[in-house]
């Protein structure tokens, strides 16, 4: 006597198939987008960032021009130093004669660049430092215990 | 003579084909959407990494713009980059993306103050802006 092979499947067997199968597909879809908008965030930071560094760079390459200006048309001036204070309001000069002024970036961020003036030299100026620096204060957390072994 | 009643684990079969085929629209409209969102940021990178490039060249050799974009298409004080999607510079044909940049160059008191504009767009119709930024340099001559 030869047995017949049958698939039984029973009834809900598909359901609970297409269940499962419908969440594990959104869960990854969900993920997905998740992962591509935080993608797009960071982007859009970066492009941020980007756009107002290079705009604070530009304001400092035309205030160093007004600079420029200012010292060949006041070279010998004694009111030299209020003539370059006009020109921007952090502009000061230190106890070395390094001039030195700020131009911010957003809230958190400013280029700062410090310039010596040139007395007896073809170029008026030489730029001594120009760099991006964080502006307010840093606030560590202290309660945090050191892992030590 | 009894009723047909049919195969009931076949009716299921066919409701839940059904409603699987109806889910899965919305489920691929989500990897869709993920799909454009990342492409998208992608460029957007690429364009940002491109900017930076050209801008930090242009800072270290103000003097040589025709030198550093010795490639692109030039008209007067612009010049055209056509790109693929991995920003490689490709023919206007295959293009996906354009880069124009304007040259700007003011003779001031004390030297040159050139100022380079930089836009990144899509080469479709809409011609979608990715990203557009401004680069300057003062390049102060000696006094003779």
């Amino acid at each position: 006597m030869s047995k017949k092979f049958q698939l039984r499947v029973g009834i809900g067997a598909s359901s609970i198939l297409m269940i499962i199968l419908t969440l594990a597909l959104t869960s990854f879809a969900v993920l997905s987008l998740v992962s591509a908008q935080s993608d797009s965030k960071l982007t859009d930071k970066t492009k941020i960032m980007m756009t107002e560094y290079y705009t604070a760079d530009e304001k400092t390459e035309a205030l160093l021009a007004r600079i420029d200006a200012v010292l060949i048309n006041n070279a010998d001036a004694a009111n030299l130093n209020d003539e370059l204070g006009k020109l921007n309001e952090t502009l000061h000069t230190d106890e070395n004669g390094l001039l030195s002024f700020v131009i911010p970036v957003n809230d958190n961020r400013q280029i700062a660049v410090t310039i010596r003036i040139l007395d007896e030299s073809a170029l008026r100026y030489e730029i001594i430092s120009r760099k991006l620096e964080s502006v307010g204060d840093w606030d560590p957390e202290t309660d945090i215990e050191p892992w030590i072994k | 003579m009894g009723k047909n009643k049919g195969n009931p684990a076949l009716i299921e079969l066919v409701i839940v084909i059904f409603f699987f085929s109806i889910s899965s629209v919305t489920i691929v409209k989500l990897f869709m959407a993920s799909y454009d969102i990342s492409e998208k940021s992608k460029s957007e990178t690429l364009a940002v990494i491109k900017m930076q490039d050209i801008a930090e060249r242009f800072k270290a050799q103000p003097n040589a713009v025709a030198g550093l974009l010795e490639d692109w298409e030039k008209s007067d004080n612009r010049y055209v980059g056509y790109f693929d999607d991995e920003l490689n510079m490709v023919s206007k044909e295959s293009a996906l993306y354009i880069i124009e940049i304007t040259v700007d160059q003011q003779t001031m008191t004390g030297g040159n103050y050139i100022r380079l504009h930089i836009l990144s767009y899509e080469n479709t119709s809409d011609q979608k802006i990715v990203l557009q930024t401004n680069i300057a340099c003062y390049v102060p001559e000696a006094a003779s």
